[in-house]
């Protein structure tokens, strides 16, 4: 199944735009007309607020995300599959850690390890410890610097239209437009930006869907108060696009050159 | 097929290694914040994180950038104000010791004012009473000249410019006159004292006093002693503003200056109160200010304890650590550490910040234009504080012009460069010349060619060689490349040459 993802649905709303344009066209009726209007128009706000606007939209009206083999509720905060009558259920926490190997003496990096080896023995369910290096999503802070662009780039349009009078502000203007077209070059540019997530998972199984959530969602809560005092650690429940990030690629993986210059640009 | 390697390790080998670990980097969350409320300075080095300086995520918006001279200090100030100013508006008040912010100000639109050429009268009161700018003028001799072991001395004077204010019509507490006097009214004074009858200790202490004054206000030094033909009070709210002292003749005339637009300012800054939204209104820079910045009765402490609630910020930046106040280094929310060469200034350092011997070997390596970055959350947070930046993103192409040959690659910035060939006598035409050179072999350009090039335009032998040691090229270097200039010109391959003897005609 195609993925329900923000990009697909401006895809749909863009081709909806252009059938209902072409009805309208040969029709010479009114309703095709408006219908067109309206999907150009949404067409534009799920393009800048897609992000936003698609989740919201799938956790009210209760659509279940279904990827190969598992389903996602609208809550987006565990994964459930279907093996022969029995149910599993997963949940993802992320552990907080900012502090490095490389600044660390080794009596420090013992130390932490005997606490690492105290987290573990007081997890008494089925769980999974990973550290994750992935990317880190570009697109509203990138969405941000072309909104600022475009603000500088409006006015200095305005200003120039209104005559002479306004030559250091559009000077101005134009060293702030080359500000933030730098500032794109080089995000687009280079390595990407990497962020290092450790996190644990954790599956229960259950006869009932109900059943197999409510474990996970107790296991997932005992780990966090385990390994939280163990590790003097922030512990936290992942949920949304951070989860999928633990256990599908391509929310972690880096994305094509292109799609990077498309979301730039 | 590949192999795998089985090796027994021990359980206490296994322990010395941390499974959860992350690279000495504050979370993305705390670099990145939001592009448009942010000045962008660049990338971390370890995860490529783009870092954007937020000074409402940080205790203070004042920073300390420390580098020896041609590791980008000046390059990383001028980024960051011109994108200050750009994304925030904020207006930039920059004291420039040795001349160099002056060009670029002019360049962005900004205002340049030389002391050389335009005087300050420092009895200005700029909304202070007569008897508040007294104390200050009593402290800025007292920091910058000998006065302040002569304590008569401070009293004759103290009562000289007392009697200055009143015979302008001013009451010192209240103010009131019109017309402020200036140093050349304070001298007459005391050299009317000085013809009253006085006890020999007095009389000393006196002519001393005098002695000071005359030095700033006998012609051709009076920048301080004529009525100012700038007003102070714009200079806060006009974009970017630099004032150029390097015209002044010394270096205690240019401390003077510099302390009093400091003082105006912390009386401008206090006047204009708290305000309760958050902003940044002005940038105050003191680049290289070495005098004013080391002393704990200077203003520049003053503005970095008091500035935050009146959304004022200031910028020190400085070759030497210990040049700057521990005050002012404890206390500013952002340390820029660029290169360091001095053993006893890293260690001051990192004695102030406690970074971890990782960071310091990584700034033992530093190139032109890379940096640690040191930075106190407002809300605390247990990550690293202190952080790898690849390298100033600067708002300008960072250009690095590399000087190879006989084994050496030096590195320098390009206007640091231009600095060093101004310095040496080069004209305009001249530096052109030899950027130029360096532009057509790719930024890297053969020693050889660099002193064919001074020999051409006329310098002597002993002066490239002070120019080459300047430069950091060794002394067993310099023989050899001269030798190898001399047989070029001799036009007799290197392995013909026997004996070549160079003499410096």
């Amino acid at each position: 199944m195609e993925e329900m993802n923000s990009r697909n649905v401006t895809r749909v709303s863009l081709l909806l735009g252009v059938l209902s344009l072409g009805a309208a066209l040969s029709f010479a009726n009114p309703i095709p007309l408006i219908l067109s209007s309206f999907f150009f128009f949404l067409t534009l706000l799920l393009w800048k607020y897609g992000y936003l606007i698609v989740p919201a939209v799938l956790g009210m009206t209760n659509i279940v995300e279904i990827r190969e083999g598992y389903e996602i509720p609208p809550s987006q905060d565990y994964l459930l599959k279907k093996k022969g009558s029995t149910y599993y259920a997963s949940m993802f926490v992320g552990v907080r850690i900012h502090e490095s190997v490389s600044e660390k003496s080794a009596a420090e990096k013992t130390l932490f390890m005997e606490s690492f080896e105290r987290a573990i023995s007081g997890v008494k369910s089925v769980t999974k410890f990973c550290v994750l290096a992935s990317n880190i999503p570009l697109s509203s802070f990138v969405d941000e610097i072309k909104e600022k662009r475009s603000l500088a780039e409006e006015k200095r349009a305005r200003l120039i239209s209104t005559g002479e009078g306004h030559k250091p502000e559009v000077t101005r203007l134009e060293r702030e437009i080359a500000m933030w077209n730098k500032q794109l070059e080089r995000l687009e540019g280079g390595e990407r930006p990497m962020e290092v997530i450790s996190y644990m998972m954790t599956t229960a199984s259950g006869a009932t869907r109900e059943e197999a959530v409510g474990k996970a969602r107790s296991q997932s809560k005992e780990i966090r108060s385990v390994v939280g005092n163990a590790l003097n650690a922030e512990v936290f429940p992942l949920t949304g696009d951070d989860m999928k990030k633990c256990f599908e690629w391509e929310f972690a993986i880096p994305t094509t050159r292109s799609e990077l210059l498309d979301s730039v640009y | 097929m590949g192999r795998l390697r089985v090796e027994r390790v021990l359980s206490r080998e296994l322990g010395k290694r941390r499974f959860f670990l992350s690279p000495p980097e504050p979370p993305p969350s705390f670099l990145m914040g939001n592009p448009s409320d942010s000045v962008y300075i660049g990338r971390t080095k370890l995860l490529s994180v783009p870092v954007c300086w937020d000074y409402k995520k940080l205790t203070n918006p004042h920073m300390a950038v420390i580098g020896i001279t041609g590791s980008g200090k000046s390059y990383f100030v001028k980024t960051f104000l011109t994108r200050a100013s750009l994304v925030w508006g904020t207006n930039a008040l920059i004291i420039d010791w040795a001349g160099e912010y002056g060009q670029w100000v002019e360049q962005v639109g900004g205002r340049v004012i030389s002391l050389g050429t335009e005087g300050i009268n420092l009895l200005d009161l700029g909304g202070m009473t007569p008897s508040d700018r007294i104390k200050q003028v009593l402290t800025s001799f007292s920091i910058l000249t000998d006065m302040g072991k002569n304590q008569v001395g401070l009293r004759f004077l103290e009562l000289a410019l007392e009697k200055a204010y009143r015979k302008k019509g001013f009451s010192l507490s209240e103010g009131g006159g019109t017309e402020e006097p200036t140093m050349k009214d304070v001298l007459r004074e005391l050299v009317k004292m000085e013809k009253k009858k006085l006890p020999s200790r007095k009389r000393d202490a006196l002519e001393g006093a005098v002695y000071v004054l005359r030095k700033f206000t006998s012609p051709g030094s009076d920048h301080f002693g004529k009525k100012s033909t700038i007003k102070l009070d714009e200079l806060t709210r006009s974009g970017l503003v630099c004032i150029d002292l390097h015209g002044l003749p010394s270096e205690s005339m240019r401390s003077l200056a510099g302390l009093t637009i400091l003082q105006f300012l912390k009386e401008k800054m206090r006047d204009e109160g708290w305000r309760p939204e958050k902003g940044l209104k002005l940038f105050v820079v003191a680049d290289e200010a070495w005098k004013i910045a080391a002393d704990e009765r200077s203003d520049l402490i003053a503005i970095v304890r008091e500035g935050r609630k009146y959304q004022f910020g200031l910028i020190v930046a400085s070759q030497n650590p210990t040049d700057v106040n521990r005050a002012i280094l404890s206390n500013v929310g952002t340390m820029v550490i660029m290169r360091l060469q001095l053993k006893e200034f890293k260690e001051y350092v990192r004695g102030s910040l406690r970074y971890s011997a990782f960071i310091e070997d990584e700034i033992d390596r530093f190139g032109v234009g890379n940096a640690a970055i040191h930075m106190i959350p407002y809300a605390g947070g247990r990550f690293p504080q202190t952080f790898l930046l690849d390298r100033i993103d600067g708002e300008e192409p960072f250009i690095s012009l590399h000087i190879v040959g006989d084994g050496m690659d030096i590195e320098f910035e390009r206007d640091d460069f231009k600095k060093r060939l101004v310095r040496l006598g080069l004209n305009d035409e001249q530096i052109g010349e030899v950027v130029m050179e360096f532009e057509r072999s790719d930024y890297k350009l053969s020693v050889l060619v660099l002193i064919s090039l001074l020999e051409k335009y006329g310098f002597a032998k002993s002066v490239i060689v002070l120019f080459l040691r300047e430069m950091g090229v060794k002394e067993g270097s310099i023989i050899n490349l001269f030798s190898q200039i001399k047989r070029i010109k001799m036009g007799v391959e290197a392995d013909k040459i026997s004996t070549l003897v160079v003499r410096d005609a």
